[in-house]
């Protein structure tokens, strides 16, 4: 018994010391990877291009039912193309509300991008290292004109850097021009293997050159206050080069019909369609319907496509519904602003919005309220039918959510054009460009609900014709400001569906001026220059402290306090 | 909430409370301290036990309270003036001394309800009867003859009465309420459903 305790101990004693001195050499302890999961060394560059297609239209256009909403919509409240709750500017968005994008274009897209360009450098895959450049400085480009300075170059260096100091963001435009051009290199490299899977063009690199182009033409005219010089030089050189003019190379992601699985229809349809009637935090603005009804003597030709009606006028508004309706119109309104209703001017009634920055709760409206139209949510064509779009009927409605977001299209780049050639006098007409713009816009969004459309309601080629000379006409006889203010216009309802870059024109230009005053308040405070820092990025990262207002511009704006309200 | 640099709180143009985006702490939960007293009586074979506590500070970030405040529910043996129009001390971003009259709605539903965070903090003290129990042993002599040793009948009740007295009377809010269960949260209440008060009965023998 004793000889078997010795030898226990001695056993033990030897494994021990063999364990000690050798086990250490040999046993790595310094496992961070999970072995059951997958690493980013082991990824396929085409998961990556198609998780960083998906998560830019996020960025873009939101995701309904999860509080995400894109910058399109805080784009769109600020400009009165769809409703926003104030009263005051300082609190028309919480810092919260940008939560959702700020991660998703950081933790989400851009560590993507980082992640996936080494591997396809590896695979000599050019053109997803070029996709991945090209989205990346659309997305810096935009968080810069709604916030300002923003982390960029010390960002996305994981567990090294927590904190990341902002870069300034006309150095960021300075990297971003450089990245598009970068891009524009490695698009005519000759590849191994092309994406299998592109969501926006379909691999075509041709495409992808062209909206490099058009994103460094809407990068030098976002630039020509603080450089006018070189936006002058790039613009007239990209003229001449290859830029989105045609509606096949529209910069665009087309939304399915499918609602389970992922639901992949347009997270404005859901808002708008889902069933129990819109959003409560969805209203159509009063300034926007107007613009498209009763700016000229007939209205738009898109009307009908971008808003669905679901009265045929406001016989149903009482104190109950719509609380304004017993009220004056203030003093600080204009005789030309449209207040609480839009006036029948051309036989279109029944246009139920809200007014700018109206902060009262929600009244029992859903069945009188003016919906998204086919264009570009997917929903219902008005045809005059006025149903009341709820119940489970509501997602059969229209194209149901097959909608597109529409990033930039051939018609934004012909008014970009036009008002960099009224404004910086670079190389064609803007009356032509002006024309361009609109005809491609209404051209694009009648094709779009022509499934839809009665023909009854289809607008003639005669109409359009009419609708557009008239423009034109009220366009050669105005001075150069009403001609910017026109071009801006014609613009914003081009827009529709794209409060970027409404957002961004109004800032710039501070067209149109005649926008519609706030509703609660006659001094609704200093306009959002630029956007509260995302409460998530004051939160976490020490190198970020909240603005004390939003009145600060961004770098590019440099027009006088006051400009625009 | 937005204040100056005097530590005024700040009105918007509409005369109501404009919200400080920078966070800042608004509440600290930690109790200053906590006691409890568990006398115990006994009376031939009667015994009364109790376990009295008491919670001194704390903050408590209530919505519940917010919430029904907010909504005028629970004012109504004390109830506000419903017609009258109010103004909230503070300034104006101006500086000057607030002077915009707003309504009732006003003040209960944007400011408390919908405002600023800061105004939903209460001070958590709370006097707390945690327990009691009343319990009766049955003498000797009569269970002699039995197989028991001993014969307990007892009643008891947890959770029995406590008032947090800082916070509104008609709310009878418990302080151990919580939102985030079982973890490091404290303090925070999103309406929460209340507490229970539960008794008991119990019959102890021995052999």
């Amino acid at each position: 018994m004793k000889t078997l305790y010795k030898f226990i101990i001695k056993t033990t004693q030897i494994f021990l010391i063999f364990t000690i001195v050798i086990g250490c050499e040999t046993t790595d302890i310094n496992v961070q990877d999970s072995p059951n999961e997958l690493s980013p060394t082991t990824a396929d560059s085409d998961l990556f291009i198609n998780a960083i297609q998906l998560r830019f239209t996020d960025f873009f256009t939101g995701i309904e039912g999860s509080g995400f909403d894109g910058m399109s919509e805080f784009g769109m409240e600020a400009v009165r193309m769809i409703h926003g709750f104030g009263p005051s500017y300082r609190e028309l968005n919480d810092p919260a509300d940008f939560n959702q994008l700020w991660g998703n274009a950081y933790s989400g897209m851009l560590a993507d991008i980082r992640a996936m360009n080494p591997i396809a450098l590896e695979k000599g895959q050019y053109t997803h290292i070029a996709i991945g450049q090209i989205l990346e400085s659309y997305v810096m480009m935009t968080l810069v004109d709604f916030f300002g300075d923003v982390p960029y170059n010390e960002a996305i260096d994981g567990e090294n850097n927590f904190n990341p100091q902002t870069t300034d963001s006309s150095e960021i435009y300075g990297s971003i021009d450089t990245l598009l051009n970068e891009a524009i290199v490695n698009l005519d490299k000759d590849e191994l293997l092309s994406p299998i899977s592109d969501l926006y063009y379909g691999g075509d690199e041709e495409k992808w050159k062209k909206l490099a182009n058009t994103l460094r033409l809407k990068l030098h005219l976002q630039k020509r206050l603080v450089d006018q010089t070189t936006s002058v030089s790039t613009i007239n050189n990209l003229i001449n080069g290859d830029l989105i003019l045609e509606s096949t190379d529209d910069f665009q992601f087309q939304y399915s019909t499918s609602s389970s699985a992922p639901d992949s229809r347009h997270p404005y349809f859901e808002k708008n369609y889902g069933g129990s009637g819109p959003n409560s935090d969805f209203y159509l603005s009063n300034y926007y319907m107007d613009l498209l009804a009763n700016s000229y003597s007939v209205p738009d030709p898109r009307t009908r496509y971008y808003f669905y009606r679901q009265v045929f006028d406001f016989s149903d508004a009482s104190v109950v519904t719509k609380e304004c309706i017993t009220q004056d119109k203030p003093d600080h309104y204009g005789t030309n602003d449209v207040f609480c209703t839009v006036p029948n001017t051309n036989g279109l009634n029944g246009f139920w919005g809200r007014d700018h920055l109206d902060n009262d709760g929600i009244p029992p409206d859903q069945q009188y309220r003016t919906l998204f139209g086919v264009y570009p949510a997917g929903g219902s064509f008005d045809d005059d039918s006025f149903r009341n779009v709820s119940g489970s009927n509501a997602p059969s409605e229209g194209l149901q959510g097959a909608g597109i977001s529409p990033f930039l299209l051939s018609s934004y780049t012909n008014f970009m054009l036009a008002e960099a050639a009224l404004t910086i006098g670079t190389n064609g007409s803007a009356a032509t460009y002006l024309e361009n713009g609109i005809r491609a816009s209404i051209s694009k969004t009648v094709a779009f609900g022509s499934g839809l459309a009665d023909s009854t309601y289809v607008p003639t080629s005669t109409e359009i014709d009419d609708y557009v000379s008239e423009i034109l006409t009220e366009y050669s006889t105005s001075s150069d400001s009403d001609k910017l203010k026109i071009i801006i216009e014609q613009y914003f309802i081009a827009l529709w569906g794209n409060g970027i870059e409404a957002y961004n024109s109004y800032r710039r230009t501070g067209q149109p001026n005649d926008l519609q005053p706030s509703h609660d308040l006659s001094n609704p405070g200093v306009y959002v220059r630029s956007h509260w820092y995302p409460a998530r990025s004051t939160d976490n990262n020490q190198n970020i402290t909240q603005k004390v207002d939003v009145t600060r511009p961004v770098f590019w704006d440099t027009n006088p306090e006051g400009f625009v309200k | 909430m937005l204040k100056d640099t005097n530590g005024n709180r700040v009105v918007g143009d509409n005369g109501q409370y404009l919200t400080n985006n920078t966070p800042t702490i608004i509440g600290d939960p930690n109790p200053d301290w906590t006691t409890s007293l568990i006398p115990s009586l006994r009376y031939k074979n009667f015994s009364l036990t109790a376990q009295l506590q008491y919670r001194h500070g704390g903050d408590i970030y209530s919505t519940t309270s917010g919430a029904l405040i907010g909504r005028g529910v629970v004012d109504t043996d004390n109830p506000i003036c419903r017609e009258c129009n109010y103004i909230l001390p503070g300034v104006k971003q101006d500086g000057t001394p607030n002077d915009i009259a707003i309504t009732a709605t006003n003040v209960g539903f944007q400011t408390y309800f919908g405002g600023a965070n800061e105004l939903s903090v209460f001070d958590g003290t709370t006097i707390r009867l945690q327990e009691l129990a009343f319990s009766y042993e049955l003498p000797n002599s009569l269970i002699d003859k039995t197989p028991f040793g001993s014969f307990q009948l007892s009643v008891s009740g947890t959770n029995l009465w406590y008032k947090a007295i800082n916070f509104h009377d008609d709310l009878n809010y418990d302080t151990n309420s919580s939102s985030t269960g079982v973890g490091n949260g404290q303090g925070i209440d999103f309406i929460t459903g209340p507490s229970a008060r539960r008794f008991g009965f119990s019959v102890k023998a021995t052999f």
